[in-house]
């Protein structure tokens, strides 16, 4: 069964996949070699050089903008594994970026945000020598704000806050030395492994090796963490998308069309022109003002109208229905969410592995929401549940069941007693 | 080399000598492109990229969010929807711990060792994970308080179990029990399920309320049933009789796509549904689906098809009688008063015959507020 869920990009498999270049050998042939064509083409026949140059430029632009959203959507992603599972809690705030994409962070399960923090500061206060800049007083868990400015201030050098987040994850949360299986089945979404990852991805995805240092750029870390340089594209999409936190993260992405929008606007506002252009030029009076001119107000009307109430990822951006919303699915910080997605490389920000597209989100644990099922006089019972409470046996079993929602079709016909049939009613028609 | 590669080289080489000799980065193409997007949105009055803002709460899209519905027998949403009710509920299992027998609720020793199993259902097409299930137990009656907790830890906090149930499938929660050592014990046991995304929250209570007695044809049978008024103010009740309980008939559940359903008096019901792009089966493209039930479970308001078996009467001796079946009673602000109820078996009743006896109160606005089932069986 394939479930409906917001979905534009293809991964390509690795090897296919690959980062933009402004030097790529297509988009220069096309911006190149196929204006400079159209231009000498049009020039010769009509003998009006500017013209000629003014539409080669504009034609070779929208081929451009084609061949930029067909390496956006369908090779700027690495394919590492189809359909996988996490279980996780939100750190950060969600946020919905230029492209169209909302994405959010996610702390793996079984490790709870203090315990991480814990690690943080362990470091930071252990190693003087390496993280340490004269701060007299030891950092603590009781004063976060401190701890995320002073990395962000006092550890400016990429390497060495990239040494810091490798000893947290891969010392402090995923011991090498002493491996605990009960706490480490979903450490291959931030430590490297063939096993999980299959052999070619793993070959085509930069090593994330303990110790990092001497870092190149065939060694890149699979977490990533508010500290992430930021890169072109960051710029590009408005800033960095990495959610505010301390904490190492898997980052996750809902499917937007924001830059797909973007490209089809620029194509046909390109095209538009140049046929403005080429009326204006080419055609007699009064016909070349007549054409032009409903050329150039159908472009006009392109770039106001296009995509103007589009800004954020939505629903609607992805042209789905919206009508049969039972109730709106509330993502809150801390929330623990079990979800669904392809398991992707961006090829892009430095390397980002990420869940891409998310397919389903499920909530297990709402933040700060422990109900008191044994309503008793004794007020709320204390809490009970927890994600470091999730054990590998328990992971499993949610993530098949998660599998069996998303993957396996529903049968058509069932048959109930009557038990069932008034215990089941309110999802009954 | 061909002509087109000679030109694709010349040119990539003029583009590496532009790019190296201006010192021209991609991350300044890309800011002098932010600034023009800028300038742009601000003349369109758009949001700038820059100026986004990070989201205290995200709002999910419906495709991607999953609503579980874990549920049980639960007569409080039942009744809501007009439907017949009883009060021993088939999710609700007593079993005796040593000996592994089932024992009917009414039936319980003091000092003794049982397993409350409470079946939850996942009436949903997603998955229903870490559903919180709670159990507790309180006299005998309608509506009588003091719960309590049937299982505590070593610490003496109440047992919640989390349970991770299939879609339109079901799990049991096992509670251990000791009954005090008390003389009566005749109680009510109470389950509550919760999931922080349920798709229906009125069908997470069920209450197992029973008491089973046997007599000969002929007879009468008193019971004596408590009836609390948990309110801060009087109220005045309905109570209501019958005889409904589970038949053998089977329900047929096809998967069919649906745009909107509608029941009778023009009320939207709201089914799961489940938005499908392929299904090998169904052979279709893309829908929204839910299970449709052959004939319709919502059209028919059966309160009144379950009268008692011929020759069986019930009398309640206070309240006032108001319609075949129907009384009604008057109670106090938080006062329990006891109905005397009197069962009258038919001379001609057969042998092994089981009257299932279903007494339901409603309060002022028609809410239902509790209910016993009295099981009769003829000896």
């Amino acid at each position: 069964m394939d479930r409906s869920y917001p979905h534009f990009a293809n991964c390509a498999t690795p090897g296919s996949s690959r980062a933009f270049s402004f030097l790529n050998f297509d988009l220069l042939f096309s911006l190149g070699f196929g204006g400079t064509v159209i231009t000498m083409l049009i020039s010769v026949t009509t003998g009006q050089v500017g013209c000629a140059i003014a539409i080669g430029l504009l034609i070779a632009l929208s081929v451009e903008a084609h061949l930029f959203k067909d390496w956006y959507y369908g090779f700027r992603l690495m394919c590492i594994k189809k359909d996988k599972c996490i279980i996780g809690t939100m750190v950060g705030k969600a946020k919905q970026s230029f492209d169209g994409d909302t994405k959010f962070d996610m702390l793996v399960a079984p490790f709870e945000k203090d315990e991480v923090h814990q690690y943080i500061i362990n470091q930071l206060n252990d190693d003087t020598d390496e993280f340490g800049t004269g701060f007299t007083d030891e950092f603590n868990i009781n004063d976060l704000i401190a701890v995320l400015n002073y990395i962000r201030d006092h550890i400016p050098d990429e390497e060495r806050r990239i040494e810091l987040y490798s000893r947290v994850v891969h010392k402090d949360m995923f011991n090498q030395d002493n491996p605990d299986p009960d706490r480490d089945y979903l450490k291959h979404f931030l430590v490297r492994d063939v096993d999980e990852m299959g052999q070619e991805a793993f070959d085509h995805s930069p090593e994330d090796r303990y110790p990092p240092v001497p870092r190149t750029d065939e060694v890149n870390p699979m977490y990533r963490s508010s500290h992430t340089p930021t890169d072109w594209l960051d710029d590009l999409t408005g800033g960095s998308d990495l959610a505010e936190t301390l904490l190492p993260f898997l980052h996750c992405e809902l499917e937007g069309y924001g830059i797909g929008r973007l490209m089809n606007k620029i194509i046909a506002m390109a095209l538009l022109t140049a046929a403005a252009i080429a009326a204006f030029c080419y055609l007699p009076w009064p016909a070349n003002v007549i054409v032009g001119g409903i050329f150039l107000l159908i472009a006009l009307l392109v770039l106001i109208f296009y995509d103007k109430d589009s800004d954020d990822s939505s629903p609607a951006d992805a042209g789905l229905d919206q009508g049969d919303v039972d109730r709106e699915a509330i993502v809150l910080q801390d929330d623990v969410l079990g979800i669904f997605g392809n398991w992707i490389m961006d090829e892009e920000h430095t390397k980002y592995f990420e869940l891409h597209p998310i397919k389903a989100v499920h909530f297990i644990l709402k933040a700060n929401d422990q109900p008191d099922v044994t309503q008793t006089l004794h007020g709320k019972p204390p809490e009970f549940y927890g994600v470091s409470q999730i054990s590998s046996n328990e992971w499993e079993e949610i993530c098949e069941l998660i599998r069996i929602s998303e993957t396996v079709d529903p049968i058509i016909l069932m048959r109930i007693n009557e038990e069932k049939k008034y215990a089941m009613m309110a999802g009954l028609a | 080399m061909s002509f087109l590669q000679t030109i694709k080289r010349f040119l990539q080489g003029l583009l590496n000598n532009f790019f190296e000799t201006f010192q021209v980065s991609k991350k300044a193409i890309c800011s002098a492109y932010t600034h023009l997007i800028c300038i742009f949105n601000k003349l369109t009055g758009r949001k700038s990229p820059k100026h986004r803002p990070k989201l205290d709460c995200f709002r999910l899209p419906p495709e991607v969010s999953r609503w579980p519905d874990p549920c049980l027998y639960s007569q409080k949403y039942l009744r809501a929807r007009n439907e017949p009710v009883i009060w021993d509920n088939p999710d609700i299992k007593i079993f005796n711990r040593q000996s592994g027998e089932f024992v009917p609720s009414g039936e319980l020793t003091a000092n003794t060792d049982y397993s409350v199993e409470a079946r939850i259902t996942n009436a949903s097409f997603d998955a229903a994970l870490g559903v919180l299930v709670g159990c507790t137990y309180r006299n005998w009656g309608i509506e009588t308080d003091n719960r309590q907790s049937i299982e505590l830890d070593a610490s003496g906090n109440p047992v919640v179990k989390i349970l991770h149930i299939a879609p339109w499938g079901d799990k049991l929660a096992i509670f251990n029990w000791r009954t005090p050592d008390v003389q009566d014990q005749h109680i009510c046991i109470e389950v509550k399920c919760y999931h922080p995304a349920d798709r229906e929250p009125g069908n997470n209570i069920g209450q197992e309320n029973t008491t089973v007695r046997s007599a000969s044809s002929g007879s009468s049978q008193q019971f004596m049933i408590p009836f609390f008024n948990a309110e801060l103010e009087d109220r005045l009740f309905t109570l209501r009789a019958d005889n409904f309980t589970f038949s053998d008939k089977m329900t047929d559940l096809t998967l069919r796509e649906v745009k909107s359903i509608k029941r009778s008096k023009n009320q939207i019901i709201n089914p799961a549904k489940i938005d499908i792009r392929t299904h090998k089966e169904l052979k279709t493209k893309s829908g929204t689906f839910s299970y449709i039930s052959t004939p319709s479970i919502h059209d028919i308001d059966q309160r009144n098809n379950y009268p008692l078996s011929p020759g069986w009467a019930i009398r309640i001796a206070e309240p006032e009688e108001v319609g075949a079946l129907e009384w009604t009673v008057k109670i106090p602000a938080k006062t329990t008063i006891n109905l005397n109820v009197e069962v009258g078996i038919p001379g001609d009743a057969q042998s092994g015959h089981t009257e299932s006896i279903n007494l339901t109160a409603h309060d002022p606005k028609g809410s239902m507020t509790g209910g016993v089932t009295l099981i009769i069986k003829v000896e």
